[in-house]
């Protein structure tokens, strides 16, 4: 009649045992959301079963899951999808106006002032953000402030499982209620979310699927990835005699065209991507997408001066976010001589992101192939 | 009487009352209870499945009471009340306590001290249990004859539907003719349909049909009896006409008010809307310049609603006097122009013939002097001087002013303005609170032809009810009077709100008697004795006390 | 005149109209066919959170009628029905009724609510006016009639995707049935009375006012639906933008109505609810400040002249007669109401809270469609055409049209010839008809 439907446990196999998780934390975030409580993050912060008897195999979490492909004509039809960058309507390069926002940020504080716009706009009432708690450590919050936004500022390049988060939250949104009143579901709550483009995909497939908790999440700003990294004592020494330099003296990590970091002595060191893929996460060797082509404004450095972000808006949400947020005089973009310089550039911009997008693509190409072969 | 065998049953309700009370510890505690020989819980007592479990246990553990502890009665206790009857319980031996509505649900924060409250609860119904009684119901058989009073549109549409219906109808009217306001009027909005022809033609089926007894120039003398048995005497004339009416309609509509004394009202070149109307059918109209005036003693102090209609038959007036002389001008003074519905279409109307409108306030009303009427245009900021031949005076329609009356004689309320008063404004608008007596057209609120019609199909709606079913089953939660106590004081007579207790002569005196078909047991009477003489069945002292004593005397 | 033996009635639609219908036929002793389109009957009076004058609260008074309804020997509720098609005549038509699936035994379904806990879809709530979401299985609200849950087969994961079944697996009375089919029935009956009700006008055209564009400007039902203990936000006036109590409310009337570019009729018991609405919000917080933007203030009824003075007087609301033109929107989100105070005159603006639209009545979704079925014809707005001295007589006869579907009124009037239309179709088959 109809096919056995796929569960965490075709999940755990044909995902986690292959190393392929990117511990999005999108499984775990609708499974504990939905209150059916399955799943738990465990040991390396990989999902699994907290109960198995629990799981209601309702094959959610399979469909949702980033690196299952069962959804992608979907995802296309509903958001739009155009090669090679997905689908959008403009690429700027801008920088926020705030010098308080500009003493913190990565590049152009773009984010940070998306969100403080949303945020003084009563546009949301939170985001879903990263913390730093150490130059390769972050933790993942809501961020109801501006003060908590601005404490976020700074791009980070480990995991940060901010998806549970949403879970673990969304458990405390829904608070529990009487049976009564437990068919209700509550007024209308926005928040943002801020991700790497596997934790969008996830939350787009939720949107997809019309499933919880991603129905709060009203504003997606995604973040270009080239990879992320995660690394324990051992990877740590090898990478510190690598580079001849000592992890904790880090000041702030980039990525444009190269890895950059700066030490703590004001040092710049570049390093070329493909000799830190050694510590990269290997689930991100499979990942094709670097523009983070789901999401409602994408951003990065690369392509960008110094103290710029390269904004790719792509959805009409976020086109009416970015047109306000520049009339808003949060940010204000990078200023051209003329229509030509302006033509120049931002296609160079395109072309740099279509370059890594690109290399991306096909770097996860071949890895699949290597893995389907072993 | 013998041993009382109680059976309780503790609902759940879902998790309405399980997710908050503890209903296993009240199943329990339930066995504990004097006389209570089986407890259990059910998921649902409302579900077939719990009904079914109420119809075992009563057979297999011979239960003579039942308990149900659950939500609340105004949903449910018919449903109980019939299980227990299709078991062959006597219905009235069943019991509801309600540990939803007034324990779980208002109680979610205390759990503990609601399930302690919801065991109080359970053992006072269990004491009030063990002393009910059986009881039985009431039948009271209804004639199918209705009494129609009032002869106009509305009390000729309802005499005609339940006629219509097979049911005998007498149509009193107290004019010769028949026909009410509608005779008066001229062309009616909004299809210009002429009032005459519409009045006559109903007349004529009136007249046609073998079922309505007419009798005009005549009035309701007497109503003795009760819903089901009225005994009514009609006089006309000398002569008197005593029958049995099953339900009685009333249909006297209103009549219009006459401004004595207001902005020079004297008839002739100062008139009402009515007056215009005869003017204009009996073709004595000939005006150039009119001024109406709206809401001539409405929406005031002493009158302060708006008569609904005077708005629409002022502007059909109005446009009638443009088409009988184009060259007229018609002024309308007014404070909100009141053309709901789909009569806006008459203003704008109105408007675009050429109708001026000016809005005044009810601070600066017109003054109408000779041959000019001075209006303060509340938008121009200015004084008008508006000349005349005619000023009509729209004026609200009021009740008849021995509406107060005929209300005493059927023993129903009226307004503070003389309009009859609905059992409930909102869902019950044709019923009075006390049974067997309906309501239709402008002797419930100044209403249009077309209401009017609508409501008298209403209230024959209402009135076949109880004529089809040929009975009513009353609740015989009824008062009854013990003879001996009672002194024929008449307080309990007084006070009845349903007219349901009536003192009569008897041999021994004085005694008050239950109209047992008109009781409602809501137990004023019996609260309200002096001599204790009145009993409410199914809510004695007794049973009402022993719930307060074991409340008092606790666990 | 025997009612045994006689041929049923039908009535298509059960909100407050309807129910009291099928209630006045059935005491009649007639058998009832009532085919409600949603999962619970119960109507828009439900959705409102008190009614005019009495102030009484809309779902306590609504609901006894519904229980008497679904307990009713005589009445048989057909929801999340749908008429298909009518053939004969008056004293015998045919009826085919389309009974939806609901993926729910509606015999073992008992209401609790447990699948819906879990159900991990959010779709927004018809009854709540979107205010707030709802799972892919549902409750239609929590007084519903029948008490059993329905699963919107368009966003169910199992109907359209086939995965999920969380409901199945949770409910503990095997209700769901995912082999449910929809269901065609043939219903005999001697007539038919028409109370399907009405749907609130869309102000999203009348671009003017910032219907969806500014988040604090409501309409009356969202209003209703934000201030009913029951709705999205548990009574408390809390305005959309961010939560913040609304102090200034500003009322607009006759949105949509009196307007010959949309409906040039008036829906007749606006005025009356807004005062409503605005004792309301003052009952709730004594702070609150109304305001009535009118053209007319219209106040026919029985008791209604004295509410109007109750609220001026009562509770400080203040009636400006004048339209408003235009609703803009300042930087917190709080609306600004543009109008001409037509006393004076001045051209003015107010900044308030929260600005309610008082949405005209329109004829429901489907009404054309359903008129076709009936073989009735519509009048200029819409609406089932009438006659005015026959005002429930349709087109065709033995179809009776009552209610709000008729033309906008209020609870009283659409009670009073609810009736009217039963004792109309009662003269059909109890053979007085003539």
């Amino acid at each position: 009649m109809e096919e056995e439907v796929k569960t965490f446990k075709n999940l755990q196999r044909e995902v986690v045992d292959r190393g392929l998780c990117g511990k999005c934390g999108g499984c775990y975030s609708f499974c504990s959301a939905g209150e059916l409580n399955a799943l738990e993050i465990g040991e390396n912060d990989l999902p699994r079963y907290s109960d198995e008897e629990k799981c209601l195999k309702c094959g959610i979490c399979y469909l949702i899951c980033p690196q299952i492909n069962v959804l992608n004509n979907d995802l296309k039809a509903r958001f739009g999808w155009e090669p090679p960058i997905g689908s959008y309507q403009s690429i700027s390069s801008a920088r926020t106006k705030d010098p308080n926002v500009m003493k913190v940020c990565t590049d152009g504080g773009v984010v940070t002032s998306l969100l403080l716009y949303l945020l003084d706009h009563d546009l949301i009432e939170g985001a879903i953000v990263s913390k730093k708690r150490g130059p390769f450590a972050r933790e993942p919050t809501i961020a109801f402030t501006r003060d908590d936004i601005i404490a976020a500022a700074g791009s980070q390049y480990t995991e940060s499982f901010h998806l549970e988060e949403l879970g673990g939250k969304y458990s405390t949104y829904s608070t529990v209620l009487p049976q009564v009143k437990s068919l209700e579901r509550k007024y209308l709550r926005n928040i943002a979310v801020v991700g790497t483009p596997c934790q969008i995909n996830t939350i787009r497939k939720m949107q997809c699927l019309g499933v919880l908790p991603a129905h709060l999440i009203e504003y997606t700003i995604g973040l270009f990835c080239v990879e992320n990294f995660s690394f324990d004592d051992l990877a740590r020494e090898r990478l510190e005699k690598r580079l001849n330099i000592d992890l904790a003296d880090i000041q702030r990590l980039n990525i444009k065209d190269d890895f950059i970091v700066t030490l703590s002595n004001e040092i710049t060191i570049h390093i070329p991507l493909e000799e830190i893929d050694m510590v990269a996460r290997p689930a991100c060797l499979t990942c094709s997408d670097f523009a983070n082509e789901y999401a409602d404004i994408s951003v990065g450095g690369l392509g960008s001066l110094d103290g710029y972000t390269t904004t790719v808006v792509r959805t009409n949400k976020g086109a009416n976010l970015f047109r306000d947020v520049l009339q808003g005089g949060y940010i204000d973009e990078v200023e051209y001589r003329n229509t030509d310089e302006r033509k120049i550039d931002k296609t160079k911009m395109l072309a740099k992101i279509v370059s890594f997008s690109t290399r991306k693509r096909s770097r996860a190409e071949k890895r699949l192939r290597e893995l389907s072969r072993s | 009487m013998e041993e009382a065998r109680v059976g309780v049953f503790v609902c759940r309700c879902g998790t309405n009352i399980g997710g908050f009370l503890d209903v296993p510890a009240l199943v329990e505690y339930a066995k504990g209870l004097p006389n209570v020989v089986y407890s259990k819980e059910n998921l649902y007592t409302c579900s077939e499945a719990g009904l079914t479990e109420i119809r075992q246990a009563i057979a297999e553990q011979k239960l003579n009471r039942v308990i149900v502890a659950s939500c609340t009665p105004r949903t449910h206790e018919p449903l109980f009340r019939n299980t227990c009857k299709e078991a062959g319980l006597n219905p009235y031996l069943f019991e509801f306590v309600n540990i939803r509505d007034q324990c779980s649900w208002v109680h979610m924060q205390e759990t503990k001290k609601a399930t302690e409250k919801a065991k109080d609860l359970i053992r006072m119904g269990v004491a009030r249990a063990r002393l009910l009684e059986p009881q039985e119901e009431i039948e009271v058989e209804v004639a199918p004859s209705a009494l129609v009073i009032g002869g106009g549109i509305a009390g000729m549409t309802c005499a005609l539907s339940l006629a219509d219906r097979g049911f005998e109808v007498t149509l009193v009217e107290r004019e010769k003719k028949l026909g009410g306001l509608l005779k008066d009027l001229y062309k009616l909005y909004p299809t210009q349909g002429d009032a005459v022809e519409l009045i006559g033609a109903k007349i004529r089926e009136i007249e046609k049909n073998r079922n309505i007894e007419v009798l005009t120039s005549a009035t309701v003398k007497e109503i003795k009896g009760f819903f089901g048995n009225y005994d009514v005497t009609v006089k006309q004339g000398e002569k008197d006409f005593p029958f049995r009416a099953g339900v009685v309609v009333i249909a006297t509509g209103a009549e219009e008010f006459k401004p004595v004394g207001m902005y020079g009202y004297e008839g002739k070149n100062v008139v009402t809307q009515l007056e215009l109307e005869r003017m204009l059918k009996e073709n004595k109209f000939n005006a150039n310049n009119v001024v109406m005036i709206q809401c001539v003693g409405a929406r005031n102090e002493g009158r302060n609603y708006c008569s609904r209609v005077c708005c629409m038959t002022a502007l059909n007036n109005a446009m009638i006097i443009l088409e009988r002389n184009p060259k007229a001008q018609v002024f309308t003074l007014y404070r909100d122009m009141q053309t709901y519905g789909f009569y806006e279409d008459l203003y704008r109307k109105a408007r675009e013939k050429g109708i001026i409108f000016v809005k005044y306030s009810p601070e600066r009303p017109p003054a109408v002097d000779e041959g000019v009427v001075k209006v303060f245009d509340e938008f121009l900021g200015e004084e008008l001087r508006l000349p005349y031949n005619l000023v009509v005076l729209s004026t609200p329609m009021v009740a008849h002013p021995d509406s107060k009356e005929l209300a005493q004689m059927l023993k129903v309320p009226v307004d503070e303005y003389g309009f009859f008063l609905e059992a409930h404004v909102k869902l019950r608008p044709l019923d009075f609170a006390t049974d067997g007596v309906y309501l239709c057209g402008s002797a419930h609120w100044p209403s249009t032809v077309s209401e009017s019609i609508a409501q008298a199909y209403g209230a024959a709606s209402r009135a076949s009810i109880p004529m089809s079913r040929r009975h009513v089953v009353a609740e015989p939660i009824v008062s009854v009077v013990d003879q001996e106590k009672c002194i024929g004081c008449g307080l309990c007579e007084m006070i009845c709100p349903f007219k349901a207790i009536r003192v009569e002569e008897t041999p021994k005196g004085r005694i008050a008697r239950t109209i047992t078909a008109s009781c409602k047991g809501c137990g004023v009477c019996g609260a309200s004795c002096p001599q204790r003489a009145i009993t409410m069945r199914h809510f004695k002292d007794e049973q009402m006390l022993a719930e307060v004593v074991v409340l008092a005397e606790g666990k | 005149m025997e009612a045994k033996g006689s041929k049923p009635v039908m009535v298509i639609g059960g909100g407050i109209a309807g129910l009291q219908a099928a209630i006045d036929l059935g005491d009649m002793g007639i058998k009832v066919h009532l085919i409600e389109s949603k999962p619970s009957i119960g109507g828009r009076m439900a959705q409102l959170d008190k009614t005019f004058p009495t102030n009484d609260c809309s779902i306590c008074i609504l609901s006894p009628k519904m229980a008497e309804c679904y307990r009713h020997p005589n009445i048989t509720l057909h929801t999340y029905s749908e008429i298909k098609e009518v053939s004969g005549k008056m004293g015998d038509f045919s009826v085919k009724v389309l009974k939806k699936a609901r993926f729910v035994k509606e015999k073992e379904c008992i209401g609790c609510g447990d699948c819906a806990a879990k159900c991990p879809v959010r779709v927004l709530d018809e009854f709540d006016m979107e205010l707030r979401r709802r799972g892919a299985v549902y409750l239609y609200f929590l007084q519903a009639l029948p008490m059993v849950m329905t699963i919107d087969r368009d966003n169910c994961l199992y109907l359209t995707r086939g995965v999920c079944r969380i409901c199945e697996k949770v409910c503990t009375r095997q209700a769901i049935d995912f082999e449910q089919k929809d269901t065609e029935i043939d219903l005999d009956v001697g007539g038919i009375i028409v109370a399907t009700g009405f749907d609130p006008f869309n102000p999203i055209g009348l671009s003017e006012y910032g219907y969806k564009r500014y988040r604090n400007v409501v309409t009356a039902l969202e209003y209703e639906r934000l201030i009913c203990a029951s709705g999205p936000t548990g009574g408390h006036l809390l305005r959309p933008s961010d939560r913040k109590p609304a102090e200034k409310i500003a009322f607009i009337q006759c949105v949509g109505s009196r307007d010959v570019k949309n409906n040039s009729y008036c829906s007749a018991v606006c005025c009356m609810h807004v005062t409503k609405e605005a004792i309301l919000a003052r009952e709730h917080d004594p702070k609150t400040q109304s305001y009535v933007f009118y053209m007319d203030m219209r106040a026919v009824g029985k008791g209604f002249q004295r509410y109007i003075t109750r609220g001026e007087e009562e509770y400080r609301i203040k009636y400006i007669r004048g339209r408003v033109a235009k609703i803009t929107e300042d930087l917190e989100g709080n609306p600004i109401i543009w109008y001409e105070k037509t006393i004076g005159p001045t051209t003015e603006k107010m900044k308030v809270d929260l600005a309610v639209l008082a949405t005209s009545f329109v004829p429901r979704r489907g009404t054309e469609e359903l008129a076709k079925i009936l073989g009735v014809e519509l009048d200029e707005y819409g609406f089932f055409k009438t006659e005015p001295y026959a005002p429930f007589n349709s087109t065709r006869e033995g179809i009776f049209v009552c209610g709000c579907c008729r033309e906008p009124v209020d609870i009283p009037d659409s009670v009073a010839q609810a009736s009217g239309a039963a004792a109309k179709a009662a003269e059909i088959v109890t053979g007085g008809y003539s």
